[in-house]
Order: structure tokens, then sequence, then C-alpha cells
């Protein structure tokens, strides 16, 4: 349930940056919680309306300064931060990079000043070893966990091998 | 491996059931206790299929039989099935056919209550796979463990983890034996992102339970079976990953096919991004 929250809002407020991105201009609209923060070289980021410093993953000013107009893709380059959004479950912030007028990355972080989303932080990451997926033929197996087996399969299976040569 | 003791199959609730039984018993001793786990399954198949028109689980679902006439091992089974399905936000649901079915927990059940019995009758050491749930006690020989495998999703022949263990239930449910059928409720489609889970506790009936709601829940079930409290689980997704607890029983397979680490078995690597 967080999760998918945390997805839906990402990708909205994603939507919004590439809107403001596409016009070039900050979306100053206070009937919502999102604003544009463009972070470039020159520091003339406009203020985030929350007034939150991010506390997430800092972003790289882009290269180049921000062309004046937008080029041909239609986006202007830049790394366009979202102001902190809060809701129930905690805060987000989006950025996005504009490169060659199109987005070339995109971020969400959550901002962990918020003891609500902090919690939240610690356990996005499930607790689990990843590896890749290994095939053995493993001898001395006394038997084998499967999905339920239908009797067809159960005859081709390496469960009814072990049947046969130990039954 | 000439491991002593009595091995039998039988096909009962549509499914293959295998019985190991190793306690230096008398041989006789040890076919009594192996019929007796046989009947009990042979009964629960009378009582709880869906398929036996006069099944007391039928009857129960045609209004029959209430709830206070139900056996105690009925009532048992329906609020059991009630509170996994609580526990799992409704991804195992005992009624999601439009009827009350509650086979998905019966077969863990089933098993479980033929290994206590096993254990009470003084057989400490066994292991029963019913269409690969497994309970095992005990081991092949005294300090040993049973080895387990985990079949390998797309190789039939092949296993992707060994498990050891003296005491523990271990339940598989997955897409790749029945193609997609463990249907996500709240979509109402078959759940494809996790094709394998495995989970290892000491109550079958829970363990497979949770296991086909991690299975359901898709993505989102990595994060949820990991944090189950007191079990340990093992997952392979779609796109041919592994993910596991750090107290999934895993032994060393035999003979090592690659190098014993891996990447992500260092420290300091990526943990697993979900997107």
């Amino acid at each position: 349930m967080r999760r998918a929250a945390f997805a839906v809002l990402g990708t909205a407020i994603g939507a919004t940056l590439l809107i403001g991105a596409k016009l070039g201009t900050s979306t100053d609209d206070p009937g919502t919680q999102v604003a544009l923060e463009e972070e470039t070289g020159d520091a003339s980021a406009s203020p985030s309306p929350g007034g939150t410093a991010p506390a997430g993953k800092a972003t790289a000013p882009p290269a180049k300064k921000p062309a004046a107009k937008p080029p041909a893709g239609g986006l202007k380059d830049g790394t366009f931060a979202g102001a902190t959004a809060n809701y129930d479950y905690g805060a987000i912030k989006v950025t996005i990079t504009v490169a060659g007028g199109k987005v070339t990355d995109a971020d969400a972080t959550y901002p962990d000043e918020d003891p609500t989303s902090a919690g939240i932080n610690e356990n996005a990451i499930p607790k689990l070893r990843q590896q890749a997926l290994a095939a053995t033929s493993a001898s001395k197996l006394n038997t084998v966990s499967g999905a339920s087996l239908t009797s067809a399969a159960y005859k081709a299976s390496l469960q009814s091998a072990l049947d046969k040569a130990k039954a | 491996m000439g491991t002593a003791g009595l091995r039998r199959v039988e096909q009962i609730m549509g499914t293959p059931i295998s019985v190991q039984l190793t306690d230096p018993l008398p041989a006789r001793r040890l076919e009594v206790l192996a019929e007796q786990t046989f009947d009990w399954f042979r009964e629960v198949d009378e009582r709880f299929s869906t398929y036996k028109e006069q099944s007391e689980v039928n009857r129960f679902e045609r209004g029959e039989l209430s709830i206070k006439d139900c056996s105690a091992d009925l009532r048992l089974v329906v609020e059991t099935c009630a509170d996994l399905w609580r526990e799992t936000d409704g991804y195992f649901d005992a009624y999601a056919t439009g009827r009350f079915d509650p086979s998905g927990y019966v077969k863990g059940w089933s098993v479980q209550v033929a290994s206590d019995r096993l254990l009470a009758a003084g057989c400490h050491s066994h292991w029963i796979n019913a269409g690969g749930d497994i309970r095992a006690r005990g081991g092949p020989r005294p300090g040993e463990p049973w080895r387990i495998g985990i079949r390998h999703p797309w190789q039939e022949d092949k296993i992707c983890w060994v498990l050891g263990g003296n005491d523990f239930a271990v339940a598989t449910s997955g897409t790749y034996e029945r193609g997609f059928h463990v249907i996500d409720p709240y979509r109402g489609a078959p759940a494809t992102e996790l094709t394998s889970v495995t989970v290892v506790g000491t109550d079958l009936g829970r363990t497979d339970a949770y296991a086909t709601a991690g299975v359901a829940m898709g993505q989102s079930g990595l994060r949820w079976l990991s944090e189950l409290p007191e079990h340990e689980v093992g997952i392979v997704t779609s796109d041919e990953l592994c993910y596991r607890t750090d107290g999934f029983p895993v032994l060393p397979t035999e003979p090592p096919q690659r190098p014993a680490t891996t990447r992500s078995d260092l420290p300091g690597q990526p943990a697993p991004r979900l997107s």
C-alpha cells in the first residue's frame, strides 16, 4: 500500500516537473504542494514554498547553463527538483535531470528529517540478500520442495526420481 | 545413501504424498506408523475435499452444518483461514473462488498434524512431503540435517537451493507449475513477479498460506515476506534473481558449481532495488 502510494505520488510529481521543464518556468501554483526548484550552476534556484531543505541525495549541477529557450526536444536543460511534498505516509522529493532537451535521470528521495518518513526509509528496502539464480543438481537430497505438483508434473519431477530411488 | 527406515509414496488428495521415517524402531512398528499417517490423509480427503459431495466442508458450505456442529478440526480450519485472511491483508482468501474452499490451508495443516502425531507416537525423525510442502523433524542419521532441495522454477530436474534443518516446515508456492494460477484478489489478475516463494517456519499450514499470499502480492510481496516474524523466506523473481532472508537455512550445494562467494554476498553491495 505504502509503496504503491509513493509510486503514484512520485509519478505525479515527476509529471509536474516535466511540465515545468517543458515551459522552462517554475510552477508557483499555491494550490499544489509541489513546486519547481531549479538547481543550476548559477544558484538562482527559485525558493521552495515549503522552505524545506532537501536532505536527500544531492544533485549535481548540470555541466552547462540552462538554455534560454527550450531546445528542439522541448525541455529546458538543467536539474529540476520538486519541493518536498508531505502526505500521510511521509515526505517525498523528486528530482529530474534534463540534458539535450531530454530527461536523462529521475530520482526520488525521502528526506529523512521527518520522523515518519525516516521510519519508512529504514524499511523501504527489504532485508533480503540478493544473488543470481543458480541451477544445481545437488546430490544427497532427501526431498524436494516445489509449487503444487500435478500428477503429470510429479512423474517428471526430481521428487519422483528420489521416491523411485529410495522407496 | 543407505538411510535406514521406511520410505513410501501414495496419491491422496490429488497429490503425491511421500513419507520417510528413520527412527531406529522395529520395521513392523514403522509400517504401522506409516499406515496410520496415510489413513489420516485419506480421512482428511473424505472430510475436507470440495470434490466430494458429502464432505464435511461441503455440508458446511451448503449450510447443512452450522459452525457449532462442525468437528473441532473444521472449526479450527475455518478460524485459521479467517486469521490468515487478516494477516495477509486478504491475499490468502479461502473464499477466492466464491465459495468456502480451505484446500490451500488444509494440505499443509494435515501434514503438520500427521507430523505432530508421529512425534507423539515416538517417531522423532521423519519427513512428510505433500505436493512439495514439507514438515521435517530429526534427520537421516543422528546429528545430520535433512537436506531439502528447492526446485528450480524453470528446470524441473534442478534445484536452486538446498535447505538443511532438523525441525522445520518448508512450503513453496509459485507460478511455474500450473501457470499463473495464483490470483491477486485486488487486481483480479494473476500475479507474475514472484515466480517461486519458499517460506520456512514451524507450522506448515501457515508457511504454505504465507507462500501462496506472497506470490499473489507480486512485487510488494518481497517486503511483506521479508518482514514475516519468525519465518525465513527465499524468493525467485521472474527476472531470475534470488532473494533470501539472512536466516534462510541454506546449505552449501555439493559439489560447488560456482565460486562460493558471489558478488551480492560481499558486504557493501547495493541492496535489492524495488522499482
